[in-house]
């Protein structure tokens, strides 16, 4: 049974879902009537990563490992960590609560890189906990980890542009110029004109595009994203998108309340 | 029903389990009692040990803990996986 909480929530999701360049100001006022501040950032961040997540696991044939929608143990290549200690029953030891970053920190870093935008920082900064993980996971995936900052920056403008949201990764901004992107690959990553790229940089593109629009990536792209980028790149790439893809959506919307 | 291809391999247990890491450990053996994430996921994104504590940290507690109902979180996401015609 459906409370009134509960539709607001998920009026607020079937939006960004099916007509995500209509959100304005309004529907987060109404999540407003039912949800505290920390609750509405919770709402609005599950639901923009659950906007794109899944996606990354589909492009990584993760279903693929299930029968019938269940992972059966024995119908897998190879044994899985832990399998033989689940089966006796034994509880699992807790999951330890990460490290919290302040938000003055994050937002430090966030406006000096103009990456990711301060003022979605500051948007998810009533829930403090949520936002230091999320701002760790952009940086470990974004900023940081083992495929080339510049790849990962055209992803993000990729993004920017295929979400009409310049302000999400704005021109001129620390991390793009520290990539050596220029405003004619802004053009043609704009005009999906990759012709310019590298051939690592094409294969990552078109896997961002593929996350980033249908949310389907074509078995030839990711046949390709692979004669290109190891697997644990692969992971990288692909949360990389994934941390963006709908929160650069809401951002957007964001945005419409601040004109 | 269309058989869907195998796109990235699982890292085997003996790998993970060699790390001897308990935030791992926790993860792994939760998934199994849990479901969500299936253990297979959690096999996906160990290509990439950084990228997967960053991103099961940020997973974990955005699901299963906070401030907001558990079962309204559980109806968003079978919801937006239905909007997003997405079979994970």
């Amino acid at each position: 049974m459906l409370d009134s909480k509960d539709r607001a929530a998920l009026r607020f999701a079937e939006k960004l879902c099916k007509n995500w360049p209509e959100l304005e100001p309004g529907d987060y006022n109404q999540l407003r009537e039912f949800f505290t501040e920390p609750e509405l950032v919770e709402v609005v961040i599950l639901s923009a990563w659950q906007f794109g997540g899944p996606a990354m696991l589909t492009s990584w044939g993760a279903e693929s490992y299930k029968r019938d929608g269940q992972v059966v143990l024995e119908a897998l290549p190879v044994r899985l960590a832990y399998a033989e200690i689940a089966k006796t029953g034994a509880p699992p030891p807790p999951i330890p609560k990460p490290p919290i970053v302040s938000i003055e920190e994050l937002l430090g870093r966030a406006e000096r890189r103009q990456s990711p935008p301060a003022r979605w920082l500051r948007f998810l900064s009533p829930h403090p906990f949520l936002t230091s993980t999320w701002a760790a996971l952009y940086e470990a995936v974004v900023e940081a980890g083992i495929v080339e900052r510049r790849i990962k920056q055209l992803q993000r403008v990729l993004l920017a542009e295929r979400v009409n949201c310049d302000a999400w990764a704005p021109d001129g901004s620390p991390a793009l110029v520290d990539a050596g992107i220029e405003a004619a690959e802004r053009k043609a990553l704009r005009n999906f004109d990759f012709k310019s790229f590298s051939e690592r940089e094409r294969a990552a593109l078109k896997y961002a595009d593929g996350l980033v629009g249908s949310g389907q990536v074509d078995d030839a792209v990711f046949d390709e994203l692979k004669t290109k980028f190891s697997e644990p790149e692969i992971v990288e790439l692909g949360y990389a998108v994934s941390v963006q893809n709908g929160a650069s959506r809401v951002f957007r919307s964001l945005l419409k309340s601040a004109e | 029903m269309e058989q869907i291809r195998a796109r990235m391999s699982l890292v085997p247990g003996e790998i993970v389990e060699s790390w001897n890491d308990p935030e791992v450990e926790a993860h792994f053996r939760t998934s199994y009692i849990e479901g969500t994430p299936p253990p297979t996921s959690l096999s996906l994104d160990a290509h990439n040990r950084d990228t997967q504590r960053a991103g099961r940290r940020f997973m974990w507690f955005l699901f299963h803990e906070g401030l907001v109902d558990h079962r309204l979180k559980e109806m968003l996401r079978v919801q937006i996986a239905r909007w997003r015609d997405c079979d994970y």
